[in-house]
């Protein structure tokens, strides 16, 4: 604040770093972990472990449903590359391009490697656009980019009117087209869709079976295991529900390859881990 | 990265111009550059009042083929053109949702209504648009340009960079080659074989679609449609990589990137160049203006008018074939690698989509030479066939007509009339028809055909204010080319394409091409890359390739066309012409779907019928278990029963008692000594006597004997033995040897008893047909009760008689029961002295049996006769030997014979000193005999009443006043007891006796111990008034009537049935609306018509229903809210009825929904290829890919789940019949459980998002979660399994059950619990009340048997069917309800139980004895009792409940019978009759045993209450407890409520349950 002028702090200019639904479900778990953890010590004996541990498993492979049904990363891209940056410019710029598709959307990031054009290009080169599918149902919508259109691409056209950097524009335009064989963005949004909804059953279930695990050990072994299969038959579909055409966008340097992300793979995990704790219970509860 | 890089021009076209980003991108709107003409100035198509296409088509562009250009225009030109075209525009892709603006045929028409039946139409589907547009007047309809507008190499790169990046090889900067390591190979674009979305119809030549690989990968997704334009396609692919190849060489660092992107960058110069400055002028025969550099505010749009109308001038230099030629002048004849050979040179109608095809056998090499050989049509108004009948079409119009095409395209677009478009492009307008073109139409009218002008001119009625464009517009044309208006449109458009190009390559700001580059890009032309590229040499092209100059290396043979002279181009290949299509339809859709589409629904029936026939099988197989255990028994029953004597012989069978009812093992006894046969019960509890046929009777009748009948077939094991005047009894036998035995046994037990038998054999179904069932002779006697009632009360009102027919009321009167069956419809014992002597008294001819006649004359006397009539009958009752008097001896029998009823021996000595107290009272002491005077003496102390009270059925006053006086009761006690199957009868019996005793011994003796209770006595005189009810007359009222007490007793069940079926008539008719009216313009409906609206409309009301059925099933919230005060207004009880209904209503719902997929499915299924894109968006199929009916209903998600569900819910509903829970109980519950399955299904379903995004879950979800809930606590219930103790069937279908009590199960009396029975399902649970009261030792439920389950639960405890076993075990859950728990805590309790809603006061007034007994605090000192019900048969059980808690004098009880008369129960009207009378003498009711007084009619509450009140002068607390239908809980309420109010600090608090 200066010569009595309103108050006025700098600008912040940050890029969107964190994905902060990621960022607050891990909140959300922790404190519920924690909260559960303070009621331990007033149980007594053995029964305190077993709590324990079913606390522990319970809010653990809950949290994991969550994040691996908002995780943004089912598979993954990144590469660094030499590129075009936007338009009316002669420069190229060297920056690290990523992409993280989730089951409703695709984070597309752009990221200068500053030591390539150091000086000249007075921009800061820091994207992390976002284009999702998750429209009612996940419908295609009609073709093009009109309002009946489906939302990736209504997203698309106005990434287009913003005006967003070519890589950015360019990447996601992959997932745009529509047509015989080359229908990426199609076969990512019934990937993304099929999984969500084995995913968000996975939730009601694996609350069942802890609530059953309260009541009929049994039960509640056949509810984990529901939960677990359920789990990984989305890693199932959205491994097989894909285009021949492997996905591949290629720049200067290099090519734009898609690997499965975290989200993927814990999905996997969380499923075998449910499996394996109803087959588990169900052994001990036979042997009894 | 030493040099910088240019900004390379965009793929797509966006942000070439900085102010407006979008100008001449991909995917933005064409540019308007005349006003629209919409018809109603939004969207509507143009022209509506413009001549038929076909007649303009007709009219302005047919004639020969085979003039040639006149300014020697080469094919090459031609061809390229259409390159040009594809460079900059791409508006062909029709509308999603398809719009289809089809063009009528004209009848006649040459072409395409040959046989002149007319009503045919050409296909049109009107243009894709910006859907932002076309809402309203300022921004009208705008179809969009699908490719950039500008000269950025589009055709070699593709539309957008992903489209490119497709295109690469990524080595060299070279786009991908067909065959890239095989040099020897021609250097074609590599093959589609990723599948780029190409444009791909069928080729009209084939006539069936084909797969998309087949094309070369080009930019242009048009660029394969003929091998002409295919050619530049190559050729530019082929100068890129020459392009990059030189630049690799001059610069070998650089990288695939880089060299792709300068390449491109040259290429694209190149094109420019060659189209602004080469190919333009020689297209329109003048130069274009000058560059002058960029200009931002140019927008480079492409206008409507130039893609529908002046751009397609080129359509009139078109020619009919192409020639090819190799360098050496040998112009090539077709070979049949098309399977079009012989002819000299390709016909162009024929190449359409097979482009690659004429490349692969030529390469371009010789089409190129042959085009540039080739002189092309000339310029005029006639357009060859191979365009103007035979271009192509979708596969039900193959070959169509685009000059029609064109006019309707203009139209589509909006597009002004003629005059006004000259005028806008500053032209002047033209006023006479020859202006138009002078030069046609004055100095050489035959080139443009004769009479063009005249025929026009009367097409337009002579009018030139509303022409369309394109026919007027292509007459200007002349030698130089198109006409004046055309070339200014184009010479505009592509003006503007280049002035607003910022990366125009003359624009040197740009920063892309050096001045050296430019200079280089200025000299290349269309020749030197051919020659660069090809295999053609410099000798072997003409100077300017764009037309055939004198130069010309090698000359056309002929001019192709109609007017050649050597060789042929040949016909256009049409599928019309082919043999096998019939009746001139090209092609049906649904061509391949009929077979798929009746076997699916063949399947289906067959697949209702199998699963029907399985539910019969299942319940005859179970059928069959039961007769199998029921042989068993009876084999044990045969082995236990040891004849008791010789006198007697046993036989064992099973007795056949009727069509529904089935079989019951019996054991036979024939009593030869009584000539009596027994039929008893044979199970191994009891053997009650079932039957008894008096042999004696036969005799007495002089009958001869009694007729066996034997079966004839079958196994050979029934007999039926029919009694005259008896109903028939069959039995059937475990073999026939048993028959025969028995049948010997019977025989010689017939000649013992002194009768014959006829014997006759017949085929079982015969003998079982005429066999007299129980149930007939039920029925009969029914009818007979019913006719001597209706006569004895209704003599006067006849009609009820009338509806008898003679036949029947012959066998009415002709009937006679026998006392077994007079003793039944009494529910007395038939041996009883009572009944004896009652029936003595009846049968006044002695014969054993009581006719019509003579029952109908016993009712006269006590429904019409005096007082002393009714004496006398009792009198004469046991006047046993007829003298007119009675002795001592028959007075005593009188007395016994009611006490034996109750199957007791009363203590002589007791009788002797009632009948000495009795005859002492009526001063008769000494007297041996008693006449009827005495007889009255006795009884005096009523006669005065009796006199009075006449029996008047007619109408019971409503003034009648019963009194309840014990002092007038006092002395004349006669106890008796009828009810004969009571365990505790006897000492019941016993106890009434001693009781009339103490009374009597009161009224005499007056001893001071009873003195005290007699008080007490004293002030329970009570006044119950009634309300009468008139019956109404007539059948019609009687059913108003009972339609009137219906919708009294269900209002609230009626309310929310409406309210529900309306909430789902209203989700219905949403969708339906939706989409009928909403989406009638749009998609799917406008294929399958209503059958979407029906099919949506009822999917919305399938959700809505489906997911209630889930919410009325959630027992534990169901029974948790009956306890809340929302019970008074939701019938909670009703929700397993209300599941039906539901359910019902989903079937109706699903039906609708199945045929309407039947017709929707039929309609989807005769749809194009393209359309099924749009319409449905989320179900892929490929371009050459024409899904069958199969495909739909078996391929794709929605389908599969839809046929499952269809599967699945056939099997619910099924086995969900009454029929199946009755016989198959398992079945039902085996195949009800599959729900959760059907809702997966059913979310599936809608996860297919065929139609609409899905919505089931926004239904389900909540349901299915609060079922969830629900569930949990089910299964987090402890389920313990009870052990049943007792099992008793007690009449009117009663079944008692007593189980044990779990440990800690505590309950208050009036609760109710949920029992399941384990045999019969362990999750079903169904609410009884308990009758146990608190303290006793174990539960107690009174189970009615009305539907499936409550049946099966009596056929489950039927001892026949449960054998030597124990008793099948329960699962108790409770207790519920709060219970009638308060009224101990009021002095003066009244409660009152209607219909069912008594079952609670059962264990209350069990409950209210031992209190009374037991507890030190009790303070209620009175308690009523008041049970209205209608009529008693259903509630015997409770008497004995009443009767237990009657005989302490804190409760009193009345009894409201509503409704005997109406129901002619006869021994509800005996009980009215008699009562009046035995009551009177014995303090009891002859019928229930009761002390209690029992009413005819309402009870009239509210003056019950005020008698109360003085009855109970100082009390000012009255608790009022009901339980029964609401309108008697609410009867009861208002009564309380004007009691409180009229009358001060009196306070009756109702407390109130219904059931
Ligand atoms: C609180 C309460 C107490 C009852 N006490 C007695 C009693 O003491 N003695 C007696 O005979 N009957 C009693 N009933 C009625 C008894 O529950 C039904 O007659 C019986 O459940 C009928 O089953 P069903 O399959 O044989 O007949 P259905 O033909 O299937 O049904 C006949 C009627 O009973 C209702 N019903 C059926 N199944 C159930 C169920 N599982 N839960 C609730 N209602 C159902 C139906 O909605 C229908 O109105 C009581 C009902 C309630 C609500
Ligand atoms: N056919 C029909 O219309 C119906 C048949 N039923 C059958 O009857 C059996 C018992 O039915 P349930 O539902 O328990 O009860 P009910 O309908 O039989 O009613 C019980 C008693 O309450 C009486 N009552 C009704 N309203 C009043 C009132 N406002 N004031 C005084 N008394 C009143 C009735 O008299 P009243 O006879 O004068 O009505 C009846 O005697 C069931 O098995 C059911 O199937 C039940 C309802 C309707
Ligand atoms: C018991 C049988 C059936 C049930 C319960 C059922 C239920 C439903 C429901 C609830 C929907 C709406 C889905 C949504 O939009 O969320 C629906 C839609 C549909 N049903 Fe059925 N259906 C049945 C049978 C069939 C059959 C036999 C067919 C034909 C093969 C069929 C074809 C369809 C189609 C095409 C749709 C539109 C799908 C969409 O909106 O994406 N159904 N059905
Ligand atoms: C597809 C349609 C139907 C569905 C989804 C459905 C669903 C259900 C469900 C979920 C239950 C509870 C089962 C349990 O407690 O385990 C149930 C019970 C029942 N359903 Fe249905 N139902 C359907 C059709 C019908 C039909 C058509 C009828 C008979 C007309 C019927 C009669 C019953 C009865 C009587 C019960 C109760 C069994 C009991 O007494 O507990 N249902 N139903
Ligand atoms: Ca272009
Ligand atoms: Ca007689
Ligand atoms: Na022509
Ligand atoms: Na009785």
């Amino acid at each position: 604040r200066k010569d009595g002028f309103p108050t006025l702090y700098g600008p912040l200019k940050t890029a969107v770093t964190a994905d902060v639904l990621e960022a607050g479900f891990i909140y959300a778990i922790v404190i519920l972990a924690f909260s559960l953890l303070l009621v331990l010590p007033g149980i007594r004996g053995r029964q305190r472990i077993f709590s324990l541990i079913r606390v522990l498993v319970g809010v653990f492979v809950l949290g994991c449903i969550f994040l691996v049904n908002f995780g943004q990363e089912w598979e993954v891209a990144e590469i660094e590359s030499v590129t075009q940056y936007r338009a009316g410019l002669r420069e190229e710029i060297h920056a690290k391009i990523g992409v993280k598709i989730g089951l409703r959307s695709v984070n597309i990031t752009l990221k200068e490697v500053t030591s390539f054009n150091e000086g000249r290009l007075n921009e800061t080169i820091n994207y992390n656009e976002r284009f999702s599918w998750n429209n009612e149902g996940f419908t295609l919508g009609r073709a093009g980019f009109g309002p009946f259109a489906g939302r990736f691409n209504q997203e698309y056209r106005a990434g287009q009117r913003k005006g967003l950097p070519y890589p950015i524009l360019w990447i996601a335009e992959y997932f745009t087209i529509d047509g015989e064989g080359i229908r990426w963005g199609r076969f990512y949004l019934q990937a993304g869709y099929y999984a969500h909804i084995l995913v968000w059953l996975a939730f009601p279930l694996w609350i069942l079976t802890m609530v059953l695990f309260y009541m009929v050990m049994s039960y509640g072994a056949y509810f984990s295991l529901l939960t677990g299969i359920v789990l990984i038959m989305a890693n199932i579909l959205y491994a097989t529900i894909r285009n021949p055409n492997q996905l591949m966008i290629p720049f200067e340097d290099a090519k734009l390859t898609f690997t499965w992300g975290w989200s993927f793979w814990l999905c996997l995990i969380n499923g075998i881990i449910c499996v394996a704790i109803g087959v588990l219970v169900l052994v001990i509860d036979n042997w009894k | 990265a030493e040099v910088p890089h240019v900004e390379h021009p965009p793929f797509d076209g966006w942000y070439n111009n900085w102010a407006h980003p979008d100008w001449g991108a991909a995917e933005t709107t064409l540019y308007r550059r005349l006003a629209p003409a919409y018809s109603d100035g939004v969207y509507e198509p143009a022209g509506a009042h413009r001549p038929n296409p076909f007649e303009i088509s007709d009219a302005v562009f047919s004639g020969k083929t085979g003039h040639a250009s006149v300014k020697n225009r080469s094919a090459l030109l031609v061809f390229f053109g259409q390159q040009v075209v594809e460079e900059v525009l791409d508006a062909q892709r029709p509308g999603c949702p398809p719009e289809y603006f089809n063009i009528k045929i004209p009848k006649n028409h040459a072409q395409y209504d040959k046989d002149g039946r007319g009503g045919r139409e050409m296909p049109f589907l009107r243009s894709r648009y910006d859907q932002n547009t076309g809402y309203s007047p300022h921004v009208p309809r705008e179809q969009l340009n699908e490719i950039s507008a500008f000269l950025d190499g589009g055709l070699v790169y593709g539309p957008n960079k992903a489209w490119a990046d497709a295109l690469r090889s990524y080595k060299g900067g070279r786009l991908a080659a067909y065959n890239d390591n095989d040099a020897s190979k021609p250097n074609f674009p590599a093959e589609n074989d990723i599948r780029l979305p190409m444009a791909n119809p069928a080729p009209p030549f084939d006539h069936k679609l084909k797969p998309i690989k087949r094309f070369f990968k080009l930019g242009n997704p048009r660029g394969n449609e003929n091998p002409f334009l295919l050619t530049f396609g190559v050729l530019l692919f082929r100068w890129h990589n020459h392009q990059a190849a030189q630049l690799q060489a001059n610069h070998p660092d650089w990288s695939d990137e880089r060299l792709f992107l300068e390449a491109r960058k040259l290429v694209i110069a190149h094109h420019q160049k060659i189209v602004m400055y080469d190919w333009i002028p020689a297209w329109l025969g003048t130069e274009v203006s000058e560059y002058k550099g960029y200009n931002p505010s140019v927008h480079p749009g492409i206008a409507h008018v130039f893609q529908s109308a002046a751009m397609r001038f080129g359509h009139t230099l078109v020619p009919p074939a192409v020639y090819r030629r190799n360098r050496n002048c040998v112009f090539r004849n077709t070979s049949d690698i098309s399977g079009f050979s012989g002819h000299s040179a390709l016909r162009t109608c024929n190449t359409f989509w097979n482009s690659p095809v004429s490349l692969h056998q030529t390469d371009i090499d010789e089409l190129l030479m042959g085009m540039a050989s080739q002189i092309t049509e000339r310029e005029d108004n006639i357009v060859t066939p191979d365009l103007r009948g035979d271009v192509f079409g979708p596969l039900e119009f193959p070959r169509r007509d685009l000059m029609a095409v064109n006019i309707q395209r203009g139209r589509d677009h909006g597009l002004p009339d003629y005059n006004t478009a000259r005028k806008l492009y500053g032209l002047k307008p033209i006023t006479d028809w020859t202006d138009i073109n002078p030069d046609f139409f004055t100095n050489s009218p035959d080139v443009c055909g004769p009479g063009v002008l005249e025929k026009i001119r009367n097409l337009y009625n002579n009018s030139l204010d509303d022409v369309d464009i394109w026919p007027a517009g292509l007459l200007e044309t002349t030698a130089n080319g198109p006409g004046e208006l055309f070339r200014t449109i184009i010479k505009d458009q592509f003006e503007r394409i280049r002035d607003g190009d910022r990366f125009w390559f003359e624009n040197r700001d740009n920063g892309l091409y050096t001045d050296e580059e430019i200079d280089a890009i200025n000299k290349t032309t269309l020749r030197d890359i051919i020659i660069a590229v090809t295999d053609i040499g410099e000798n072997d092209l003409q100077e300017n390739i764009f037309f055939v100059g004198d130069d010309v290396p090698c000359k056309q043979p002929d001019q192709l066309g109609d007017l050649m002279t050597t060789g042929s181009i040949g016909e256009c290949k049409r599928p019309r012409d082919a043999p096998e299509v019939q009746d001139g339809v090209v092609f049906d859709y649904f061509w391949g779907s009929e077979v798929s589409y009746a076997l699916t629904f063949i399947a289906y029936h067959s697949l209702l019928a199998v699963t029907v026939l399985v539910l019969i099988l299942l319940a005859r197989r179970r059928d069959k278990e039961v007769q199998k255990k029921m042989a068993m028994t009876r084999e044990k029953t045969r082995k236990r029963t040891k004849v008791p004597s010789k006198q007697i012989s046993v036989i064992t069978a099973s007795e056949w008692i009727g069509k529904k009812q089935g079989h019951r093992n019996v054991i036979i006894k024939l009593e030869s000594s009584k000539k009596h046969i027994l039929v008893t019960e044979a199970s191994s509890r009891k053997s009650k006597v079932l039957r008894t046929i008096d042999l004696n009777l036969l005799l007495k009748n002089r009958q001869t004997g009694v007729e066996l009948i034997l079966s004839a077939d079958g196994k050979m094991t029934m007999m039926a033995l029919k009694v005259p005047k008896e109903y028939d009894l069959v039995l059937v036998f475990d073999d026939q040897r048993d028959r025969d035995q028995s049948q010997v046994e019977l025989e010689r037990f017939m000649f013992k008893a002194g009768l014959g038998r006829t014997l006759s054999t017949v085929p079982e179904k015969d003998l079982l047909r005429d066999a007299h069932s129980v149930q007939d002779r039920k029925s009969l006697l029914t009818q007979f009760f019913q006719t001597v009632l209706a006569n004895a009360f209704h003599e006067e009102e006849s009609e009820n008689r009338e509806d008898l027919d003679f036949v029947k009321a012959k066998e009415i009167l002709e009937t006679e029961l026998t006392r077994y069956e007079f003793a039944e419809a009494l529910s007395l014992k038939p041996d009883s002295l009572f009944v004896n002597s009652m029936f003595k008294l009846v049968d006044k001819n002695e014969n054993g049996y009581i006719s019509f006649r003579e029952f109908l004359d016993f009712f006269v006397i006590f429904s019409k006769g005096n007082a002393d009539d009714k004496v006398k009958l009792m009198f004469d009752m046991y006047d046993l030997d007829n003298t007119g008097t009675l002795t001592k001896e028959e007075f005593r029998t009188m007395l016994t014979s009611m006490v034996d009823l109750a199957n007791e021996k009363v203590e002589e000595k007791d009788i002797e000193t009632l009948i000495g107290s009795l005859f002492s009272s009526a001063g008769l002491e000494g007297k041996p005999a008693i006449t009827f005077t005495d007889f009255k003496k006795i009884l005096k102390n009523y006669e005065s009443e009796l006199n009075y009270t006449s029996l008047n059925l007619a109408g019971i006053s409503p003034s009648e006043v019963y009194l309840y006086n014990n002092n007038d009761c006092a002395g004349t006690g006669v106890p008796m007891n009828a009810q004969p199957r009571r365990e505790n009868a006897s000492s019941r019996a016993r106890r009434t006796v001693i009781l009339s005793y103490d009374n009597l011994d009161l009224s005499s003796a007056s001893t001071g111990r009873t003195a005290n209770k007699e008080n007490r006595r004293l002030s329970t005189i009570q006044e119950v008034k009634t309300i009468k009810k008139t019956a109404p007359k007539g059948k019609f009222a009687l059913f108003c009537n009972d339609i009137l007490r219906y919708f009294v007793n269900y209002k609230l069940h009626i309310f929310w049935c409406t309210l529900y079926t309306l909430i789902t008539l209203g989700i219905f008719i949403e969708r339906a609306y939706y989409y009928s009216i909403e989406r009638e313009h749009a998609g799917l409906r406008r294929i399958a018509g209503y059958g979407v609206t029906v099919t949506r409309g009822a999917a919305s009301g399938m959700m809505f229903t489906y997911a209630s059925l889930l919410v009325t099933m959630c027992r534990n919230t169901v029974t948790f809210l009956r306890e809340t005060f929302l019970h008074k207004y939701i019938p909670f009880d009703g929700a397993i009825s209300f599941h039906k209904y539901i359910a019902y209503l989903a079937l109706f719902f699903t039906l609708l929904h199945i045929i309407g997929h039947c017709i929707n499915f039929y309609h989807i299924s005769t749809q194009t290829p393209g359309d099924l894109i749009c319409l449905f968006r989320n179900f892929f199929h490929a371009t050459d890919d024409l899904p069958k009916f199969h495909r739909w209903c078996w391929n794709t998600l929605t389908g599969v789940t839809g046929v499952l569900l269809t599967i699945n819910m056939f099997v619910i509903y099924v086995f969900a019949v009454q029929y199946a829970r009755r016989h198959t109980f398992k079945a039902f519950w085996f195949t009800h459980n599959t729900y959760p399955i059907f809702f997966i299904l059913m979310i599936l379903h809608g996860a297919g998002r065929l139609v609409q995004p899905p919505f089931t879950h926004l239904f389900i979800l909540g349901p299915v979660v609060l079922f969830t809930l629900d569930r949990l606590v089910s299964i987090n219930r402890k389920k313990v399994e009870i052990a049943v103790i007792t099992a008793e069937l007690l009449p009117s279908d009663v079944t008692y059950l007593q189980f044990k009590r779990p440990l800690n199960f505590e309950y208050k009396s009036g609760q109710w619990c949920r029992i399941a029975c384990l045999v019969q399902g362990s999750n079903e649970y169904h609410p009884f009340t308990l009758t146990s009261a608190p303290h006793e030792e174990n539960l107690s439920l009174h189970i009615r048997a009305v539907g499936p389950w409550t049946m099966n639960l009596r056929r489950t405890y039927d001892p026949d069917h449960v054998g030597e076993h124990s008793w099948p075990k329960v699962f108790l859950d409770g207790p519920y309800g709060e219970g009638h728990q308060e009224w101990y805590r009021y002095e003066v309790a009244v409660l009152v139980g209607g219909g069912i809603g008594v079952t609670p006061f059962a264990s209350i007034l069990k409950d209210i004895k031992y209190k009374s007994r037991t507890n030190a605090q009790f303070v209620c000192k009175k308690v009523y009792f008041l049970w209205v019900t209608r009529t008693q048969r259903q509630f015997e059980w409770l008497t004995d409940i009443i009767r237990e808690v009657e005989d302490s004098d804190l409760v009193s009880v009345h009894v409201f019978i509503t409704q005997f008369k109406e129901k002619y129960d006869i021994r509800t009207t005996m009980l009215y009759i008699c009562e009046r009378y035995f009551q009177k003498i014995s303090e009891r009711s002859l019928f229930t045993g009761l002390r209690s007084i029992t009413h005819f009619g309402r009870p009239e509450f509210k003056q019950f209450f005020q008698m109360l009140q003085v009855e109970h002068p100082n009390n000012s607390e009255f608790g009022v407890f009901s339980c029964g239908p609401p309108p008697m809980t609410s009867s009861v309420e208002k009564a309380c409520a004007h009691v409180n109010k009229t009358s001060t600090n009196v306070l009756f608090q109702h407390h109130f349950e219904n059931f």
